[in-house]
């Protein structure tokens, strides 16, 4: 059910204009959501860095991917409201639980440490003012370089 | 009766410590409504109101400069028989990050840079967030102290 929800979600995101989520994503996201009434907005960012450029990971929910972060990128997803679990998995995996509100936008900062070959992928809770102080550097990754939500093929 | 919008905002206390390194997701934790709502100059939540808290996300301090991380939700405070419930008050603290500058945030409430020790967040007792009521509601008026101080004063 949850996995339909946030195919749903994604669906929907892939199909809204282009300027509402890539022009603003952090600004225009939140009336898309208030319009749709029950989904929130969350934004993944990786902040453009040396270490670890090399490597990109995506972040998943049940399965379903919802954002490809390179180093320097950014992604908005609409999700339903409800607890959701974001998961990135590198050479280790990393959780980050979340509950998402009705029109409220949530702001997710990915990053990548040291580890033996690819390091290890890491999503904390940030803010708004952290994602608008580096906006300007990152590529709006929304909706790109996904499999389709069918896919068998969870892994990168 | 007064009635209460959906979103009206109220400063919550957390009236215990919670720690990253500590609790989990699913604990709950005892909150209290810090200043009085009012609806014109209707007391409708009154200062102290009790109610509870959840921990959303939680996440230890690790190996290879991992952050502690904790997310907190305030769900509801109660004004005599009935529950008022809260939204938007998640609260996401990230620690020291090692492998670059440190890194403090929160969603809503801005200064949880101050709580984190040695890449642990640590939200002290007494600390204070903004929620929202999550619906409308009616509650009755409640008189304030100070009201009650004010009618008893003879003429």
């Amino acid at each position: 059910m949850n996995r339909y929800l946030i195919s749903a979600g994604l669906a929907s995101l892939l199909l809204m204009p282009l300027a509402a989520v890539s022009q603003d994503g952090a600004a225009a996201a939140p009336a898309a959501a208030a319009a749709s009434g029950n989904t929130g907005t969350v934004v993944f960012f990786r902040e453009k860095k040396m270490m670890g450029m090399a490597v990109s990971f995506k972040v998943r929910e049940n399965g379903v991917e919802l954002c490809k972060l390179g180093s320097g990128s950014f992604c908005t997803v609409q999700v339903p409201v409800g607890k959701h679990e974001f998961v990135t998995q590198t050479e280790a995996k990393d959780v980050l639980n979340l509950e998402v509100e009705s029109g409220d936008t949530y702001y997710v900062q990915a990053s990548i440490s040291m580890g033996v070959m690819a390091g290890h992928g890491n999503l904390a809770p940030s803010t708004k003012d952290a994602f608008e102080g580096m906006k300007a550097k990152l590529k709006d990754n929304t909706g790109k370089d996904l499999d389709p939500p069918e896919s068998k093929d969870h892994k990168k | 009766m007064v009635g209460i919008p959906a979103l009206t905002p109220v400063v919550v206390r957390i009236d215990e410590t919670i720690s990253s390194n500590r609790n989990k997701p699913g604990d709950r934790f005892r909150i209290s409504v810090a200043e009085d709502v009012r609806v014109g100059n209707a007391v409708v939540i009154p200062a102290g109101s009790a109610g509870e808290g959840e921990v959303i996300h939680a996440a230890k301090s690790g190996a290879g400069g991992k952050a502690g991380e904790l997310i907190l939700a305030a769900r509801y405070v109660r004004v005599g028989d009935v529950e008022v419930r809260l939204r938007s008050f998640i609260i996401g603290v990230v620690g020291k990050d090692h492998s670059a500058d440190a890194l403090a945030t929160s969603f809503i409430a801005g200064p949880f840079a101050m709580f984190v020790h040695g890449g642990v967040v640590v939200v002290p007792r007494d600390t204070q967030g903004l929620a929202k009521t999550a619906t409308q509601l009616q509650l009755p008026s409640v008189e304030t102290k100070e009201g009650e101080k004010n009618e008893s004063i003879p003429d």
